[in-house]
């Protein structure tokens, strides 16, 4: 009997991408390593990765935005004002990324003049993104190590149980 | 279906922020607030120097050889464009502001529910 392999659960799916999307946020921060380029491509991908992640949390954030004011809990709100701050941030990010970018968009015909006022903008937020980083991912520490535990707890193949009684049998015990 | 106006819900949210950012970018309070900031940085104009940069003795300035004439600075200037390997150090400098961020929280966490465990309890 072929062992099934075991389909990823939702838990895993968030984790997978959020620790990419966090190690191309760490790269796409430093385009002294990436040169421009791929910062630009980088950035533009990562904000794709932010729309998937804030869908993958969509029930998350219409919750709490309706209990606001009412039942949420103090954490919750907390966590919510960071994570909108981090989304503005973000916001501005790509946005003032757009208008200073050197290599994607010229690739389309599209160039923008030079503004000094873009660019302290797009230092500005990036300064504060990594600082709300930081504060986001140590609001979610504890989610981040359980789910991980979980990742490298489980077996990566599914066997059944009538296999597994198959295998215990046959292997010799040692004494 | 769903899907598509969750991201159009989004991609609105962003719009609002974007209009946000334009209008303090072009309002006089934000020039002043930018333009203070660039002073405190250093014009950054195209050829443009920082303060305290001067003339090599061979008569070269200092900036020379990068496309902008701009000194490169990581993530606060775009002047070098290539990828270089010397530049891990910005981002192992940002995993390192992250790190403490998240040891303060998690070492904070874990002192205000060792207080609260120790605190007496009124019989």
């Amino acid at each position: 009997m072929a062992a099934n392999r075991r389909p990823m659960n939702r838990t895993t799916v968030n984790l997978l991408l959020d620790g990419v999307s966090f190690i191309a946020f760490l790269a796409a921060t430093a385009p002294a390593l990436t040169g421009l380029a791929i910062h630009e491509w980088l950035s533009i991908a990562l904000a794709g990765a932010v729309v998937t992640h804030l869908l993958l949390h969509w029930s998350w954030i219409i919750g709490i935005a309706q209990r606001f004011f009412s039942k949420a809990s103090w954490n919750s709100r907390v966590n919510y004002i960071l994570n909108s701050l981090l989304f503005i941030t973000f916001t501005v990010i790509i946005f003032t990324g757009v208008m200073i970018s050197e290599v994607a968009l010229p690739m389309f015909g599209l160039e923008f003049a030079r503004n000094d006022t873009w660019m302290q903008l797009h230092r500005l937020s990036s300064d504060a993104t990594v600082f709300l980083m930081g504060l986001h991912v140590a609001l979610h520490w504890r989610w981040i190590v359980n789910a991980t535990r979980k990742l490298f707890s489980r077996p990566l193949v599914h066997r059944p149980q009538s296999q597994v009684d198959l295998i215990a049998s046959s292997t010799p015990e040692v004494n | 279906m769903k899907t598509i106006f969750r991201t159009m819900a989004i991609l609105a949210a962003a719009l609002v922020v974007v209009g946000g950012i334009y209008l303090f970018a072009k309002s006089s309070y934000g020039q002043s607030f930018l333009s203070s900031r660039s002073e405190h940085h250093g014009p950054r104009g195209a050829g443009g120097m920082p303060p305290g940069f001067s003339e090599r003795p061979d008569g070269a300035m200092f900036g020379e050889g990068f496309p902008d004439g701009e000194r490169f600075e990581g993530r606060r200037g775009h002047g070098d464009r290539g990828p270089s390997i010397f530049g891990i150090g910005e981002a192992i400098k940002n995993l390192v502001i992250i790190a403490i961020c998240v040891t303060l929280f998690v070492l904070g966490g874990r002192l205000l529910q060792g207080g609260q465990r120790d605190k007496p309890r009124n019989l």
